[in-house]
């Protein structure tokens, strides 16, 4: 029970940090979507397609950092049993579900006008397909236990069997030939983007950033209620038991 | 004796961390080796120079690879088929493609086609897609710096690696 | 704003990306925000529900009917 202390006082902590990232969250993303659908340029090849990708590029982003914040809970949760650890996974999941699902859609309306294609299965769009379903069943296997701390540990060996899919994304486009094309933004000799075009860019993966943190934090904050209402249905059921006439709550 | 009390420095979390570590390094090289082994498969498309190297038999379905000629393109007087030669700069491989051509297709672009050679080593594409690069900037800027003579500077779309 | 909305032809791609993404973000913010209210009011409710008991006071009951 001594724990108990401990998430009490993260959602204390989650209190005060959610006024501020909900505001910054809404904020940053009316910024980004002047920026990106009003006062940026054009691209000289790909024309107003080039929008999408303020939203494609955060959303992919989005997809890759949610998996490692599941994975590190997943290594924190087999390794130091850490009860908070197994809850941050379990929420971080569903948003990582979430941007990885748009990254594959707001690229599948990219590819069509410009490559030609929705979906080809070259090495990239095939490895986020796969953090798409990994996404899943880490979900799924969550779902499946009836135990949580054997739910926790199945769930976390399977993020870390997952981890090796995040290089496999990140290279794919260098290791391999590919119908996509190299990183642009997170590369060794800099983005290969118009200064014109990064503000809406930045400002885009800062408010998907925040609103990760918002939504992850709500999230957390419903996984506690929900432990803490099974510990209280548990300890209200456990005397009535002994009169079955009596109603279950 | 003294060994044993060293032992026990190790606690049951810290032997955890390193089994744990050990798993995900095995399963990293075994990640590795599986994906060093279907390195051919993994490949999206082949280079003309590919092709010239070792040409898959008339019939048989790959992707081509390459950047368009320029002054290639031909149309044919059907109206629907286009002609146009694929290169990668060593190697060059002639296309034949009757259909729809995707918006950024041009002379210059970065092409993928799947296809099959005929007997005559003539490529005949079913499908065209366009590759871009990675590189993004506004028409403004594309042509001050294609003005200012640096052909290079602004790259040129679909650069193939 | 003709042109605005046609986004040079290929507004029905663009503006599909811009409407899924803020529909999906929406909507799991939405669904995260609410779950964790109603969760924490009924945890609430249910813990001012339940008469404070201490473990050993229940005992002598349940222990008659339990062999």
């Amino acid at each position: 029970m001594h724990w108990f202390a401990n998430p009490a006082r993260f959602i204390r902590l989650a209190d005060k940090i959610l006024p501020l990232t909900l505001p910054l969250t809404v904020g940053l993303l009316a910024v980004g979507l002047y920026l990106a659908l009003v006062a940026s340029p054009a691209d000289y090849q790909q024309g107003d397609t080039v929008r999408i990708m303020y939203i494609h590029v955060p959303s992919a982003y989005m997809a890759l950092f949610c998996y490692m914040i599941v994975a590190a809970a997943g290594f924190s949760t087999l390794v130091w049993r850490h009860p908070l650890a197994d809850v941050a996974g379990k929420a971080a999941a569903p948003i990582g579900l979430a941007f990885t699902g748009l990254a594959l859609v707001t690229g599948s309306l990219w590819g069509k006008p410009m490559w030609g294609a929705w979906w080809v299965w070259d090495a990239r769009l095939t490895s986020v397909l796969v953090l798409f379903f990994l996404y899943l069943g880490y979900m799924a296997i969550w779902g499946a236990f009836e135990d949580r701390s054997k739910a926790a540990r199945a769930a976390a060996i399977l993020a870390l069997v997952g981890v090796i899919n995040i290089p496999i994304i990140k290279f794919s486009v260098d290791w391999w030939t590919t119908l996509h094309q190299p990183a642009s933004l997170f590369r060794a000799d800099g983005p290969s983007i118009d200064p014109s075009m990064r503000p809406p860019l930045y400002v885009m993966l800062a408010a998907f950033q925040f609103y990760f943190f918002t939504v992850f934090l709500w999230r957390i904050k419903g996984e506690l209620a929900a432990i803490r209402l099974n510990a209280l249905r548990y300890a209200g059921e456990a005397p009535r038991s002994a009169s079955p006439k009596e109603e279950q709550p | 004796m003294t060994a044993l009390r060293g032992q026990k420095a190790w606690t049951r979390k810290r032997r955890r961390f390193w089994l744990t570590v050990l798993a995900l390094l095995t399963l990293a090289l075994a990640a590795f080796l599986i994906f060093r082994a279907l390195d051919e498969q993994l490949l999206y498309f082949r280079l003309p120079s590919d092709v010239a190297d070792e040409a898959p038999e008339p019939g048989r379905a790959f992707r081509l690879g390459g950047l368009v000629e320029t002054e290639s393109l031909v149309r044919l007087p059907d109206g629907m088929s286009v002609r146009f030669s694929v290169s990668d700069g060593e190697n060059a491989l002639m296309v034949h493609y009757t259909g729809i051509l995707p918006d950024l297709f041009r002379e210059g672009q970065g092409i993928i086609a799947d296809g099959r050679l005929d007997e005559n080593g003539l490529f005949i594409a079913d499908r065209v897609l366009a590759k871009h690069d990675e590189t993004y900037m506004p028409k403004e800027v594309y042509d001050a710096i294609k003005e200012r003579g640096h052909p290079d500077g602004a790259t040129p779309s679909g650069k193939t690696p | 704003m003709n042109d605005f909305l046609s986004m040079g032809g290929y507004g029905a791609y663009i503006w599909a990306c811009y409407g899924l993404v803020l529909i999906v973000l929406l909507g799991l913010g939405i669904v995260s925000w609410r779950t964790q209210k109603t969760r924490s009011h009924r945890a609430d409710a249910l813990k001012a529900a339940q008469p404070r008991r201490r473990p050993g006071a229940t005992l002598g009951t349940s222990s008659k009917v339990q062999p």
